[in-house]
């Protein structure tokens, strides 16, 4: 009796464990997500997704402050790549992210970069043109341009006269180039430099996306894949090499714009619609190439997470009330 | 093309240097294992001749090193030394050292007593013991160790391209993240490769040193 009645507390327990531990895992906050349900937004769910590096971060969460303080619930998640974000998006695994032109045009529609319109807005009409048979809405962009470029040790510069990018052709094979894994052979990436400029490093350090000065600043490269907005060009002893040809940023824009599942945005409620269009542009029209540069500058050089960034520039350009 | 054909276009080509990143691949794994072995081996003699508790307590330490991820691993040592080869061997290592510790411990433990007590009657002192009785006849175990350590640390490699070290790893991430699938299988068909190679190799090395008398002893009756 004693033997069985100890069995059964001891199961019972068990039960009692598991199941509270499942209403606990269910009863989790998501990171990210909160915010009231007041506002033109209603409550409705969005989820964001930002490609992995602190530019898009900064932007995701942007998007993110903005619409919670209308009202939206958003949650935000790290994706690895524009394949992998698009492929998402597509499928209605997330519902916004932000996108780059130039990258939209070259790497997710794989048009010729010698086929592009002349203009920063010609260039956005036509993504735009095509993303919508593809179940997704293009949304207008923000200032800012973001261009692919190589960029090198002043030092290095000197010793083999790099000024532009078909100099590096001729210097490369004495070099060391730092990049991401997705770079070695995105067609616009190493690919494009090596059949362009001819340009065919004697090593390529592949490093996380987020690392990818590092090895600059250890001493291990000459070379790095740069943004055009990177803070770092301006505070390490970098020279941005001159695009000779045209061909690596395939003289196309990048600017910054939001892609938003076609499918989500027409289910929205009308209001909810609106103000998620709304919102969007108004953060936005706020992104200048300088105030973006600071804000990336506050998320890699002093570490702050970049929904507090978010939280501040916002909050100081009076888009949301402050908390 | 055939897709065999694209994955080998993309294998040769030299923005993937399939070959380089290979033999990279190779001396990352190489130079863990050995590490890894040397420390395994000398810590698992060493904790089978100690006492039970302080046993287990380099064990526990040492299972840190399969539990704690080996990314994270590599992160710390980040922090205070630059990307490259030495904090991803660092981190393999770590991951390396558990299977061929814990299996160098049970296999001297469980040496039969009646041959170490033979063979201390025949005048070998602790050294020859060791080395002549306790460690052949633990061999079998050891090197099951070093098998799985060699596969695990195979295929972790794979996850360190992050730190700028190379590797096949980081034309898997290439294919993935551009979702190129010539050149994901381009990394992952080598590393697959590798892992088998290592299994052999190191089963056949294992039947050439097992002293006979056991290979004998372990076989079924007929």
């Amino acid at each position: 009796m004693t033997v069985r009645f100890g069995r059964l507390a001891a199961g019972l327990a068990a039960l009692i464990l598991a199941g509270g531990t499942l209403l606990a895992a269910g009863c989790g906050d998501d990171d990210g997500s909160g915010g009231a349900s007041d506002g033109p937004g209603g409550g409705a769910e969005l989820v964001l997704a930002d490609k992995g590096f602190a530019e898009s971060a900064i932007v995701a969460q942007l998007y993110a402050v903005a619409l919670e303080d209308q009202g939206f619930e958003t949650e935000v998640t790290s994706l690895g790549s524009t394949e992998i974000a698009d492929g998402a998006i597509r499928n209605g695994e997330i519902d916004l992210y932000p996108e780059y032109t130039g990258t939209a045009f070259l790497n997710v529609l794989g048009r010729d970069g010698a086929s592009a319109p002349a203009g920063a807005e010609a260039v956005f009409e036509e993504v735009k043109a095509a993303y919508a048979p593809r179940g997704l809405t293009a949304l207008p962009p923000s200032p800012y341009n973001n261009g692919n470029e190589v960029a090198c040790t002043t030092d290095a510069a000197e010793e083999y006269g790099l000024e532009t990018l078909s100099d590096l052709g001729e210097a490369s094979g004495n070099l060391v180039y730092s990049a991401n894994a997705e770079h070695l052979t995105r067609d616009d990436g190493l690919p494009l430099l090596r059949r362009e400029y001819g340009i065919d490093f004697r090593e390529v350090k592949t490093v996380d996306i987020s690392l990818r000065y590092r090895p600059i600043e250890d001493g291990d490269a000459q070379c790095v894949y740069a943004f055009g907005t990177d803070p770092k060009l301006a505070t390490l002893d970098l020279v941005v090499l001159e695009d000779d040809k045209g061909a690596y940023s395939a003289g196309v824009p990048f600017q910054n714009f939001p892609v938003v599942n076609t499918a989500r945005l027409e289910g929205l409620p009308e209001e909810a619609g609106a103000a998620l269009t709304d919102t969007l542009a108004e953060v936005d029209a706020l992104l200048t190439e300088g105030e973006i540069r600071r804000l990336i500058a506050r998320v890699e050089f002093d570490q702050d997470d970049p929904r507090d960034v978010a939280e501040d520039f916002l909050v100081a350009q009076e888009v949301v009330a402050s908390s | 093309m055939s897709l065999a054909a694209d994955i080998w276009e993309a294998f040769r080509s030299p923005l993937t240097d399939g070959w380089g990143q290979t033999l990279t691949h190779v001396r990352l794994s190489a130079t863990a294992l050995g590490l890894a072995t040397g420390a395994g081996l000398a810590l698992g003699v060493l904790c089978a001749k100690i006492g039970r508790g302080a046993a287990f307590l380099v064990i526990t330490v040492s299972n840190l090193g399969r539990t704690v991820p080996t990314f994270a691993l590599i992160a710390l040592v980040l922090s205070v030394a630059s990307l490259g080869f030495w904090p991803a061997v660092f981190g393999l290592f770590a991951l390396g050292v558990p299977p061929i510790l814990l299996n160098t411990y049970t296999g001297v433990r469980e040496v039969d007593p009646g041959a170490v007590e033979a063979s201390r009657g025949m005048g070998l002192t602790a050294g020859q013991v060791l080395g002549r009785v306790e460690l052949p006849l633990a061999l079998p175990l050891i090197f099951a160790g070093i098998r799985t350590s060699a596969v695990q640390i195979i295929a972790t490699a794979a996850l360190v391209g992050l730190v700028g070290v190379g590797g096949l790893g980081v034309i898997v991430q290439s294919g993935l993240a551009n979702s190129q699938t010539e050149v994901l299988l381009a990394g992952a068909i080598p590393i697959a490769i590798l892992a088998i190679l290592a299994e052999l190799v190191f089963g056949g090395v294992q039947r050439l040193i097992t002293p006979k008398g056991l290979r004998l002893a372990r076989r079924p009756a007929r």
